[in-house]
């Protein structure tokens, strides 16, 4: 049996050796990206139950208004980072792997980018900025 | 959300049939469904980080506190589409 200092000194070696394995800073992003969207959330949810009402012209002034545009684009960065996070947390919960995990994610994390710059993008042109 | 932002940056030939399909029945069920979900994540998110803080971690809270997220759910959902 391994005693508590004993556990804590090969916890130590191995966060020395290893120093993203171990899941923290995992968990604590998600909590910080959960918090950060939490205020926005509700926000969004109007936003998505309105989207249908918009027209071009209404939707282009709406999303142009700066405050609405810095919404957007705090709500595109930490929501789409949170759910990064969350679908990385499926594939290594979920999906028996014996191999290509890392690859997996990779892929994920790599669509999760794309959508967040396109966004982004697309928010800056709307807004006249680019 | 992303696709709408890109239809709209991207002009109104490819905005229109994006907003036609949003307000097109199902296309609205599609809608509803999704801001139900967002809804319910939310709330239930709020029960995570609650229990983080060491909150309501008594089986009988967390039999309550998921039927009150659950409940609330579709209070606040309906609440915003009765808003929109």
């Amino acid at each position: 049996m391994v005693g508590s200092v004993a556990r804590g000194r090969i916890m130590a070696q191995i966060l020395a050796k290893h120093p993203r394995e171990l899941g923290f800073g995992h968990w604590r992003w998600q909590r910080i990206s959960a918090v950060a969207t939490l205020g926005l959330m509700l926000y969004f949810t109007y936003l998505v139950a309105s989207m249908g009402s918009l027209d071009y012209s209404a939707a282009m002034a709406f999303v142009a208004a700066p405050q609405h545009a810095v919404a957007l684009a705090i709500l595109v960065i930490a929501g789409l980072f949170h759910a990064a996070l969350g679908v990385q947390m499926i594939i290594e919960d979920y999906i028996p792997l014996a191999s290509g995990r890392l690859a997996l994610v990779t892929i994920a994390r790599g669509v999760f980018a794309i959508a967040a710059m396109a966004s982004l993008v697309s928010v800056g042109m709307i807004a006249g900025l680019i | 959300m992303a696709l709408w932002l890109v239809a709209l940056a991207a002009g109104a030939a490819v905005f229109n049939p994006v907003a036609d399909a949003m307000q097109h029945p199902l296309g609205q069920l599609v809608v509803f469904g999704y801001s139900l979900a967002l809804v319910y994540h939310g709330l239930n998110g709020i029960r995570h980080l609650m229990w983080d803080l060491r909150i309501g971690l008594e089986i009988k809270q967390v039999y309550q506190s998921g039927y009150l997220v659950l409940g609330l759910t579709f209070l606040v959902t309906a609440a915003l589409w009765l808003a929109v």
